[in-house]
């Protein structure tokens, strides 16, 4: 019965937020892969949403009140197509293998099997074992054992303020203004059980990563690329190591962060592409729901900046950001020595630049954490080097820039370089940056292989 | 005017495979350059000393065959075992040493001895580790104080053992090419099992990240991709962009396969621990079992009436764990505060966790606690499990 609920628990939203976007009034509905793997993302925002909303009326969380307030949700864009709603139901595999060289259609096949034994042993481990890495039960799951506790979102607040509160009504926890949502995912399995299991309560992060794993592939296809490199791509970001780990391990809130960036990137890069709305609606509502995932999310928001500007007005916008960049890295040398926070993030002079850039080297192209990932990244820009400021890859180029600018600046200027030498959290700030990096990547591989510059729509 | 010869029609799957094997040789090679200290070949035979030549210098030992138990530590807490290498040998012949060892392994230590002809007045040592299972093999090193004549190995052991411990020998293995090839192949096959950082960085084999797997595949990556280049400038093919996409999967193909069969042993070990048991169960069969059931037991001792709980523990762990443990209580943990907050904090009717931490005294007569001296507060013992309390604050002390 508990693999019934919980399997319930995670299809629903899914397949809701799934009809949302493959079950369009008009128009050329999502290819399937690209509206599985997006629908979760809608889903599982539309279920915290409507738990948040919940709360703050002031009712006991019921999972099956919710739970058909969110079948309606589903059904609401199904009931809108019910004209050509067989049309929209129908599968499209097949027309996109169709063409493959055999080979090309064998090695597919089998890097795409070689995944799906992955994620299953991966499930197993995330079912078995009870939460266990540190954080996740140190100030993530705090909040979920509380609230499905008391059935609505209690506050948590520092301990200044806590010792003073009414012990009924007011909780803490080593990070008490950590944002919700990853914690109502865990709640609301918990709610499906009906009881407290923190290892079957994650199973949301399996979801995730295979979520990401269907809507990378789509997008992938909607950018152009073959069937085959598609699948390769897949194949290479769902096996990355640190990914899987984030699966097995489950209960921070990277992996969700860094599949919502990646797949707000996606559909971004394609809007301003191709001009298309339903991207555009996409892109919007993953990139504002960063911040709701983990507090660095709203940098990851602002890095859409400097993309948009760079397609809107490539030349300038280029020199203006190279400009910008340099002026922020001077005026950081004078600032670090004021120990200024930002975002709680002491400014310092005293960062061992040595010891970050060796422990940068180790983590990235040594250790066992991302596989090649990070010798091809380079090995790829530099083989397309000419085409990095090419057309739409241009303002890729300008968010993994600026990805790594921040990211540079947080290792070298602020606290948190310490970090990075004892490895705690180079590996998780960069993560967030991995699937964008692999799109990145395909769009090179496209760019310099095979088709010719595109000119670019703006809408 | 001639027409250009002709580029030869192999395919290209050939100059990939081909590019990559040269560039998985000549790298290599160079990791063996790189990595090997001593002699190219043996100049001596590997050497054993089998568990029934040590002698005990402390502690208590049993003699079993050719083996040796290793029973009980000493009056200092430590047991020590050593036997002397006669002949002595010469350590620039000897590279790596092998303990062979049966049983639970120490949990606060165990360390690979030895005595030089130099008659030092500090026993050089090196801590023995073990990882997934396996005792891994020590690589000694001039560094490490292994240098001159040997005259005598042993074992030390810090703190008490879960169970006797069987020692068949320590395997004295000679410096060679074939034994840092050998030893390469064996970092990187390692197991890593999840610990508490892997959420963080995973090593990718040896933990030491000795002879690293990605930092051989990605120079052979880019050895592969250059020795492309010269066969295309060469004349021999031209550029063909699925070769440079083969070259760089298999070099990720054979990282992922050992990534994968790393994640099975995982999964094996995860499944013998967990697999078909309750909630409870899992908890209790987990690494900290005996902390969630102490903290099961003073959450019911607690009852139900909403109350600020504070827990002190002197390992940092088991006091944040311990916390998590007690929620949905209203609960606080100082991850990196050892002591107890002072006592104008408590108010009656807190409740204060205190799980093995020293420094604490609780007078039943008086219903005080004390700490840090001149701290103290007016509490009701609620309970007590092997040395950790639970109290309920009644006023100031």
């Amino acid at each position: 019965m508990d693999a019934v609920l919980l399997a319930f628990s995670v299809a629903l939203p899914w397949a809701a937020g799934t009809a949302w976007l493959r079950f369009l009034p008009k128009g050329a509905p999502l290819p399937w892969a690209t509206a599985i793997g997006y629908g979760h993302f809608v889903g599982l925002l539309a279920l915290t949403f409507l738990m948040r909303a919940w709360s703050l009326a002031g009712v006991k969380w019921n999972f099956w009140a919710i739970a058909a307030v969110l079948a309606i949700f589903g059904l609401v864009p199904m009931w809108r197509c019910r004209d050509r709603r067989a049309a929209l139901a129908a599968p499209d595999w097949r027309a996109d293998w169709a063409g493959l060289a055999r080979w090309k259609a064998i090695l597919a096949a089998v890097l795409l099997v070689a995944v799906a034994v992955r994620y299953a042993g991966l499930l197993a481990e995330l079912l078995w074992r009870p939460l266990f890495a540190w954080d996740a039960w140190m100030q993530w799951a705090t909040k979920a054992r509380v609230w499905f506790e008391l059935g609505h979102m209690a506050p948590f607040v520092p301990l200044a303020e806590w010792v003073g509160a009414d012990p009924a009504e007011v909780f803490t926890d080593p990070a008490p203004g950590y944002p919700a949502t990853v914690p109502l995912l865990q709640v609301w399995s918990a709610l499906a059980l009906g009881r407290w299991d923190d290892a079957l309560m994650n199973v949301p992060w399996f979801a995730c990563g295979v979520a990401l794993g269907f809507a990378f592939h789509g997008q992938v296809r909607a950018w152009g690329a073959s069937a085959f490199l598609a699948a390769v791509a897949t194949y290479v970001l769902m096996t990355v190591p640190f990914v899987n780990v984030h699966v097995a391990l489950a209960g921070y809130a990277e992996l969700h962060m860094a599949a919502m960036y990646g797949l707000a990137a996606m559909a971004f890069f394609l809007w301003m592409r191709d001009g298309d709305a339903r991207q555009g609606w996409l892109a919007l509502l993953l990139a504002l729901s960063l911040p709701l995932l983990k507090k660095p999310g709203i940098f990851w928001l602002a890095s859409f900046l400097p993309a948009y500007l760079v397609l809107l007005r490539p030349r300038a916008a280029v020199i203006g950001l190279g400009a910008a960049s340099v002026a922020g890295l001077v005026a950081l040398f004078f600032l670090r020595e004021t120990g200024l926070r930002v975002f709680n993030y002491a400014l310092t002079a005293d960062s061992d630049t040595a010891e970050i850039t060796k422990a940068l080297a180790q983590n990235l192209f040594q250790m066992g954490n991302w596989n090649l990932f990070f010798w091809l990244v380079p090995a790829m820009a530099l083989a397309a080097w000419r085409k990095l400021l090419d057309g739409p890859i241009a303002g890729m180029t300008a968010m993994v820039g600026s990805g790594v600018y921040f990211l540079a600046v947080v290792f070298y200027f602020s606290i948190a370089g310490e970090w990075v030498s004892d490895f705690s959290t180079v590996n998780r700030a960069i993560f967030h940056m991995v699937p964008l990096l692999a799109f990145w990547m395909v769009a090179l591989v496209e760019r310099r292989f095979h088709a010719p510059p595109d000119p670019i729509k703006l809408v | 005017m001639s027409s250009p010869p002709a580029v030869p029609q192999r395919h290209w799957l050939f100059w990939a495979l081909s590019c990559w094997i040269a560039a998985l040789a000549l790298t290599f090679g160079g990791f063996l350059l790189g990595f090997h200290a001593g002699p190219g070949s043996a100049r001596v035979e590997a050497r054993t000393v089998q568990g029934s030549k040590f002698t005990v210098v402390q502690g208590t030992v049993r003699v079993d065959g050719n083996a040796i138990w290793l029973e009980k530590p000493g009056q200092d807490g430590t047991l020590v075992v050593s036997a002397n290498v006669d002949p002595p040998l010469s350590a620039a012949d000897y590279r790596y040493a092998r303990v062979r060892l049966a049983g639970a392994f120490p949990r606060e230590g165990l360390s690979f001895i030895w005595r030089t002809d130099r008659g030092e007045a500090k026993v050089p040592s090196m801590k023995v580790v073990s990882s997934g299972g396996r005792v891994l093999p020590l690589t000694l090193g001039e560094i490490d104080g292994w240098s001159g004549r040997i005259i005598g190995v042993g074992l030390a052991v810090r703190g008490e053992l879960a169970g006797p411990l069987l020692v068949d020998g320590i395997e004295l293995v000679p410096a060679s090419a074939w034994t840092t090839a050998g030893r390469i192949f064996g970092d990187w096959a390692e197991f890593e099992p999840w610990d508490g950082g892997s959420v963080h960085f995973m090593a990718g084999g040896n933990p030491s990240l000795r002879h690293p797997l990605p930092l051989f595949l990605g120079i052979s990556f880019v050895v592969a991709i250059g020795l492309y280049l010269l066969v295309i400038v060469l004349g021999h093919t031209r550029f063909e962009p699925q070769a440079a996409l083969a070259i760089a999967l298999l070099g990720w193909a054979v990282i992922d396969a050992r990534w994968q069969l790393n994640l099975w042993k995982q999964l094996d070990i995860t499944r013998w621990q967990y697999a078909g048991k309750s909630w409870e169960g899992k908890r209790l069969a987990a690494e900290d079992g005996r902390l969630f059931a102490f903290m099961r037991e003073a959450a019911a001792k607690m009852g139900e009436a909403p109350a600020h709980v504070f827990v002190f523990a002197d390992d940092e762990f088991e006091r944040v764990r311990g916390a998590y443990h007690l929620y949905p209580r209203n609960v606080t943990v100082q991850p990196k505060r050892q002591s107890l907050l002072p006592a104008a904090t408590f108010k009656p009717g807190d409740v204060l966790v205190v799980y093995r931490k020293r420094g604490v005294e609780y007078n039943a007569g008086e219903k005080t606690l004390r700490w840090d001296g001149s701290q103290a507060v007016k509490a009701d013992l609620i309970h007590f499990s092997g040395g950790s309390a639970v109290f309920r604050v009644t006023g100031p002390g």
